[in-house]
């Protein structure tokens, strides 16, 4: 069976396929999500485990509550929304989230853009799941769905100051190894 | 440079897409619940052969345990024999009487066959005797 995330009529067989637990229907809703889910879980996850757990929750909630789309937005984006919520459910249900790191963190960090832009997304994903858990959910949260700090601070129930403290380490941390990597590219390069 | 740094972030990672590994499918679908609906054939086909075979088992055991209880009684019934001679004399008598009669009856019944029997001899024996060898 073969859907389009931007076709209703589509979306409205698929969902009443999978509400009924067919495994044909759920397949192939599956093969056409994954690809945008599985980066949000790789995100929030510390590895690769994490992450396919979180992709597991994530589907069998996803099919429970598909009958909950309401078709007034973007399918995809209310799927990603139903993913996000169920990584920071799965990361509040871990005990001692807000460990300090005791990383040396570089405060004078002249942060060279066009490193990012080089990097690939896996890589990128790989910098952030590096980060402790906190750190990274806040990170996120502020950086890739938008939140601001008074909201991260009632979703994750911490205070505000600590939201911004955590973000701007995170920023520090991710920035250096940032530059990191690209030196070694770099150097990788001229070595050839 | 703070802004540039979470806007090139958010728009690289916010539409990123990334493939999960293959067997991941199979551990979720080993999660998910049975099917309710639709291609329900397989679960019908099941449940229907459990019932077959339930049916088979619950009617045999019940035929062997009547039989069993027929037998016993008929065993039983033997042994109130004498009290129902006692109990009711004439129709014992009767019962006697036709138990006698398909004595007799089977009795010239086999007289009927001995006959029979010989008369066939006799007639072997004559037939040798109007054309020896």
């Amino acid at each position: 069976m073969q859907f389009s995330l931007t076709d209703n009529k589509s979306i409205q067989k698929v969902i009443d396929g999978c509400l009924k637990n067919d495994r044909a229907s759920q397949k192939s809703l599956y093969k056409v999500l994954s690809p945008y889910v599985y980066p949000i879980c790789m995100r929030y996850g510390s590895n690769q485990e994490e992450a396919a757990d979180m992709m597991q929750e994530g589907f069998i909630k996803l099919f429970r509550n598909l009958g909950k789309y309401e078709f007034t937005g973007s399918f995809k984006g209310w799927c990603g929304r139903v993913f996000t919520n169920n990584c920071i459910d799965f990361i509040r249900k871990k005990p001692k989230l807000y460990i300090v790191s005791d990383e040396n963190i570089k405060e004078d960090v002249s942060f060279d853009i066009s490193a990012l832009e080089k990097m690939k997304v896996e890589d990128l994903l790989s910098v952030i799941q590096t980060l402790p858990t906190g750190y990274r959910t806040v990170f996120n949260l502020f950086i890739i769905e938008g939140y601001g700090h008074k909201e991260i601070a009632d979703i994750l129930d911490i205070s505000e100051g600590t939201s911004k403290s955590q973000l701007n380490r995170a920023k520090k941390i991710i920035q250096n190894k940032i530059q990191l990597l690209n030196k070694q590219e770099n150097l990788r390069i001229a070595n050839l | 440079m703070e802004y540039n740094f979470e806007k090139h972030f958010s728009d690289k990672l916010k539409d990123a897409k990334l493939s999960p590994p293959d067997e991941l499918w199979d551990d979720i679908s080993d999660n998910l619940p049975e099917q309710t609906d639709g291609n329900a054939s397989p679960t019908i086909l099941r449940y229907g052969i459990a019932a077959v075979f339930a049916f088979v088992l619950g009617a045999s055991s019940m035929y062997l345990y009547m039989n069993n209880t027929f037998n016993s009684e008929s065993l039983i019934s033997s042994e109130t024999i004498e009290q129902e001679q006692l109990t009711y004399p004439a129709i014992f008598e009767k019962q006697k009487q036709a138990e006698s009669d398909l004595a007799k009856n089977r009795e010239e019944e086999g007289v009927k066959i001995v006959f029979h029997q010989a008369l066939a001899n006799s007639a072997k024996i004559r037939e040798k005797r109007i054309y020896p060898n």
